[in-house]
């Protein structure tokens, strides 16, 4: 079974059932079955989420994407810094990056304010932190795969 | 007013269908003829470079040179076939221009084309408008809708002039084996016919299945003109941009039609179209997905009651058998359409033979034939 393919797919869609994973990479449901349960306690596998458009539901939520310079410490490099910050609810993003920052950060809280108390009174006084760089996000085009827009192609339906 | 050989050639059913689904709607349509993603992008780079270095003119009747050397260095290194550029390849608006252009260059009144079906709706009015005959030579679902040598033997009279070959097939989805394609040519040689090779479906074949260019074969690079384009390969329909390559004499004849009646292929899907040799990846990627579409459509399909469909391997399409169901393929179509507003082309639009399937295109998201097969599920065709 082609395994990438697979992952592949379930990307695409983590509703995806096992009987339709299974006949769309040519293979039994026991072996996709076994193949996903391999994949996810191996860490392969990380999650299934859903991504919403909260703009839709005038939910009035906040994100920034924030760029982190970090002083490294020894032996531990950024990972103390970035373990912290992955442990943090409101963070739904933590990368090491190159460039003239070291890390990115994404956020996530109720409003501008939220997006605020997490700069002022977490990131910023971090040990190690030395400055940060918060980038409000104004507008979502397309967020994991997902277009938050009516597309204009236009097919004819029968051809 | 309307000529008597133009007023007889029926609408094509896809046609038909297309009007009545137009007119609905919240259809899901697995009607597509045309794939559903992007044209590659260095392609659209290409094309934007040439609107914005106005490169607005014709270019020579035969197509851009450097157009036709990209066509014939493919033909001979994927196609194994022996085309010179300067002479024996003509860049056509479309592949359907270069059908017709084949016809009209080959044929005299009254002579005969064999054409296997089902297949492709406009083979056998391109012959009517040559004034000539086209036979059809039914192929069978028990021969993986393969056309079978002793068919067409049957089928030739002394009038015949040439075969139409469409592997992969749009409806059917079959692949020709090269075994196939060896008892076509047998044939063509010992009757002195010319093959007509449409294989703009060429890039879209699974299970590891390999294409054959029938011009290939012993003896038959002189006697076919292989047809093809970059419409169902690259996503690029609407460009309207395909070629014929054959022997320069047939060439030169299809020239002389092309030069009087469309002067030029588009001017800025050909220098497009140059960049084709970079999207290798793209078109791998394509394949991927439709592969993928084509199991789970197929699977689907198969939990229907009264349908069994066969794993195809070729195209974006998937050519069900609905005779469980006792219903007439229009029937089923429409009930389709009006019971579930999932819409199909009934199989007889590509030929008598075609009665008792639909085609289904998986040419569109995994989520549209999910979609389409939870509103089939509900779907109870009976008399």
């Amino acid at each position: 079974m082609d395994r990438l393919r697979l992952l592949e797919l379930l990307e695409a869609d983590a509703r995806v059932s096992k009987s339709e994973l299974a006949a769309m990479v040519g293979a039994g449901e026991k072996e996709v079955e076994k193949a996903l349960k391999e994949l996810s306690e191996d860490g392969v596998i990380r999650g299934y989420k859903t991504v919403i458009d909260w703009r839709r539901l005038h939910a009035g939520k906040a994100t920034a994407v924030i760029q982190v310079k970090v002083v490294p410490q020894e032996k531990l490099g950024f990972d103390k810094v970035c373990g912290e910050l992955a442990k943090d609810g409101r963070v739904s993003d933590v990368f090491i990056t190159s460039g003239k920052y070291d890390l990115m950060v994404t956020v996530h809280a109720d409003n501008i304010d939220g997006i605020s108390e997490f700069v002022t009174e977490k990131l910023a006084p971090m040990k190690g932190v030395t400055g940060t760089y918060t980038h409000i996000l104004l507008k979502e085009f397309k967020r994991d795969g997902a277009v938050f827009y009516d597309a204009k192609r236009k097919r004819l339906p029968v051809s | 007013m309307i000529a008597e050989r133009v007023r007889k050639v029926p609408y094509s059913g896809i046609r038909k269908f297309f009007d009545l689904v137009s007119k609905r709607k919240d259809v899901v349509s697995l009607g597509v003829g045309e794939p559903d993603f992007p044209t590659p992008e260095p392609m659209k780079r290409a094309a934007h470079a040439c609107i914005e270095e106005d490169i607005n003119g014709y270019t020579s009747n035969y197509g851009l040179i450097e157009l036709r050397e990209k066509i014939s260095k493919k033909l001979k290194d994927e196609n194994g076939l022996e085309y010179d550029p300067e002479s024996q390849v003509l860049v056509t608006t479309g592949t359907s221009e270069a059908l017709d252009l084949a016809f009209r260059a080959l044929l005299n009144p009254g002579e005969e084309v064999i054409v296997p079906e089902p297949s492709y709706v406009a083979y056998k009015p391109c012959v009517w408008f040559a004034h000539c005959r086209p036979v059809p030579v039914v192929m069978r679902e028990k021969d993986e809708f393969r056309v079978v040598p002793e068919d067409i033997k049957r089928a030739l009279t002394k009038k015949t002039k040439a075969i139409i070959v469409a592997s992969p097939n749009n409806p059917t989805g079959s692949v020709l084996r090269k075994k196939d394609l060896e008892e076509i040519a047998d044939i063509a040689v010992e009757h002195d016919l010319a093959v007509i090779s449409d294989e703009l479906y060429e890039y879209l074949v699974y299970d590891g299945v390999r294409h054959y260019s029938v011009g290939s074969l012993n003896g038959m690079g002189e006697r076919t003109i292989t047809i093809n384009g970059f419409s169902k390969g690259y996503a690029f329909t609407g460009w309207r941009l395909g070629y014929a390559a054959g022997s320069a004499e047939v060439i030169e004849a299809m020239m002389k039609i092309h030069q009087y009646t469309m002067l030029s292929a588009p001017t800025v899907a050909q220098y497009a179209a140059l960049s084709s040799d970079k999207c290798g990846k793209y078109v791998r990627d394509m394949v991927r997905e439709y592969d993928s579409r084509r199991r789970l459509l197929v699977k689907g399909l198969n939990e229907l009651n009264g349908v069994s469909c066969r794993l195809p391997k070729g195209a974006f399409y998937v050519f069900p058998n609905i005779q469980g169901t006792g219903l007439k393929s229009e029937v089923f179509g429409e009930r389709m359409l009006d019971e579930a507003k999932v819409a199909v082309v009934p199989g007889n639009s590509f030929g008598e033979s075609g009665e008792g399937y639909v085609r289904c295109s998986y040419s569109v998201s995994l989520e549209t034939i999910k979609e389409a097969l939870e509103r089939l599920r509900t779907f109870k065709p009976s008399f």
